[in-house]
């Protein structure tokens, strides 16, 4: 599904040059449910926004599903993210304005479907995470726990074919990171969807089907 | 989509109280100054007086003489250039010479009075719209016959004899006897046609003289009842000057324009040379004086608005992450400021119609009202829109180039 070719990245500052991604091969199946595990600042990040789309390589290139896509333009990259990939992120990254439906909806908004579609998609998929009840709350009255299922649920709602969770228990406790973690498993063995996740906990990590480490920009093998 | 643009945006708006003030005082206070320059220009183009007909007329007022040796004289012609010119005209159905400006002073009681009063003709009554309160106009019979009979406004009845129903009275103008025929309510000085006190038959000029007088205060309109009729007219009377006129006097050619109303207030405002005075530079030098008045205004809210912007880059990388592209998240931003902007608009009409109301209340303009009214509501949601849309590309286009991992990085949503 995914084939990252001698992927490099580098930052530029003032007075120095940072390689946070060296050589990076990586081929991802689909149905996978991959962890990629590292020590903090070794380019897992990194990693996971170039995969997302949202950053590009300074050298390499990424195959997505057979496609090379970096040179893609700005609104053809947006609409992959858009179809083909969901995020969900460590500090959840809800909109405190918006309805925990509301927030659901969003990657919705940008896809032509008819307002009264999106909102049933997004009611289903919240009853899926167990949030239906919630729908009409904001995020600010939610436990952590709750926010990042709805961040789930944001990230599933336009059905991706690649889920990719940056330390999506990161913020939670052990129980309600067990629950973030049990509705990920599901997903990836009833719905077939490739899941990439980084995270620092290898209690975790050993519950996916594959365990990639980088270290210093390199995966380790 | 739309309707959840302007959700997130009422929600930022009350989410910094002082910040969302600050703007919209700005906002309201640019607009209420458009909105009134645009109620004073309303005003001059679309009258309810004698002159609610002008988009059926032009008006001729200003020629460009030339002569030998590079000798020219620009202003108005006297009444030989009209009677001249005037019977080769085809297109209009009615045309009309009248000589205004011209000041009669008359004494009552020891007090003074200097009333403005203007020569014409009887079509003039027949191509403006006056109300008369008593009376009648001039016929056509009479005009040709030299009847010493006169108009009046109802002010210069008042004036002259302390009444308004003064038909068959006599008045004395340039040292000549009429005899009041009609009066008329009072014109607007935003109506110049037809801004007079006193209005009396051409023809009974105390002399003949000014029939072959190349100087004088004369103008011309050129009436059709079909207003669509008026680029013809108007084409029509500049191709007469151009190939058809024969010399007056020392001038061999003459250059000019038959005005529309909007040519006319273009050159009242922005030109003192009549060629360049038309609806063109009207609209030019209009929207050319809006853009200086928003200049500062729009600077102020486009800093305003990247620092609000900027609070949000968590949220920009985020719809990034989810798919949106650059051209949604300009076209989301500018949809906020719109929307800013209109409610800056609301309070901005609630301000102009108490400035409107005092200026038409201390007579800002003397017999020229100010009025507000459903046009100038349609003018503030025009300068609105501009406005939004001026002071929320700059902002809309920085925050749509975020880097997206950067602005994720930002923790505040």
């Amino acid at each position: 599904m995914i084939k990252l070719d001698n992927i490099c990245k580098y930052y530029q500052t003032d007075r120095m040059e940072t390689q946070a991604l060296r050589n990076i091969d990586m081929d991802i199946q689909q149905g996978e449910f991959v962890s990629i595990m590292g020590p903090s600042g070794c380019g897992k990040s990194s990693l996971l926004n170039i995969i997302g789309l949202l950053d590009e390589p300074s050298e390499g290139q990424i195959l997505f599903d057979g496609e090379e896509i970096q040179f893609k333009r700005d609104k053809e990259l947006a609409q992959v993210r858009n179809q083909k990939i969901g995020f969900i992120f460590q500090s959840f990254h809800l909109i405190n304005d918006l309805k925990v439906v509301d927030n659901v909806e969003l990657p919705l908004l940008y896809r032509k479907i008819k307002a009264s579609e999106r909102r049933r998609m997004a009611l289903e998929i919240l009853d899926k995470v167990g949030l239906s009840a919630r729908s009409s709350h904001f995020p600010s009255q939610l436990s952590g726990g709750q926010q990042q299922r709805v961040a789930v649920a944001r990230a599933l709602v336009g059905k991706p074919a690649l889920l990719l969770a940056d330390e999506p228990t990161g913020n939670l406790d052990s129980q309600m990171g067990n629950e973030v973690m049990t509705i990920l498993e599901n997903l990836n063995s009833d719905d077939n969807t490739t899941i990439i996740m980084v995270t620092h906990d290898k209690s975790l990590a050993e519950r996916t089907t594959r365990i990639e480490r980088i270290f210093d920009g390199r995966l380790i093998h | 989509m739309f309707k959840g643009y302007i959700y997130l945006t009422w929600k930022m708006l009350l989410r910094d109280k002082t910040f969302t003030a600050i703007s919209l005082f700005g906002i309201s206070l640019t607009l209420c100054v458009l909105i009134t320059i645009s109620a004073v220009f309303d005003n001059y183009l679309f009258h309810d007086g004698p002159e609610k007909t002008n988009n059926n007329f032009l008006l001729v007022r200003n020629v460009i003489f030339e002569a030998p040796e590079q000798n020219f004289k620009s202003g108005k012609p006297g009444y030989i250039f009209f009677h001249q010119i005037l019977k080769k005209l085809k297109e209009p159905q009615l045309t009309s010479a009248y000589e205004g400006g011209l000041k009669n002073i008359t004494f009552v009681d020891d007090k003074k009075y200097t009333h403005s009063y203007c020569y014409t003709d009887a079509n003039y009554w027949k191509i403006l719209d006056f109300d008369f309160i008593h009376g009648r106009a001039f016929s056509s019979m009479e005009f040709e016959q030299g009847s010493k009979l006169a108009v009046i406004s109802v002010s210069t009845a008042r004036d002259l004899f302390q009444e308004e129903q003064v038909i068959g009275k006599i008045i004395q103008v340039h040292n000549q006897q009429y005899q009041v025929i009609g009066v008329v309510k009072d014109v607007s000085s935003y109506e110049p046609v037809a801004s007079f006190d006193i209005w009396v038959p051409y023809t009974t000029y105390p002399s003949l003289q000014y029939r072959n007088s190349f100087d004088g205060d004369w103008s011309a309109l050129l009436y059709h009842e079909d207003k669509k009729k008026l680029p013809a007219m108007k084409s029509e009377y500049t191709s007469v000057l151009k190939n058809n006129f024969e010399p007056i006097g020392p001038w061999f050619s003459a250059e000019g324009i038959a005005e529309t109303k909007y040519d006319r207030l273009g050159l009242t405002l922005y030109s003192s040379h009549y060629r360049e005075a038309d609806a063109s530079s009207f609209v030019k030098y209009s929207l050319f004086y809006a853009f200086l008045i928003m200049l500062l205004p729009t600077v102020n809210l486009v800093n305003l608005n990247i620092s609000r912007i900027m609070e949000r880059s968590s949220e920009i990388g985020l719809r990034k992450a989810l798919g949106a592209s650059r051209n949604q998240l300009l076209f989301q931003f500018i949809v906020e400021n719109i929307f800013l902007t209109v409610i800056g608009c609301l309070f901005g009409v609630l301000l102009s119609v108490l400035i409107i109301d005092h200026l038409a209340g201390i007579g800002f303009v003397r017999s020229a009202p100010i009025s507000f009214n459903l046009r100038c509501v349609a003018y503030a949601l025009v300068w609105s829109l501009l406005f939004g849309v001026l002071s929320g590309v700059l902002p809309a286009y920085r925050m749509s180039r975020l880097h997206p991992v950067i602005a994720l990085k930002k923790e505040k949503i």
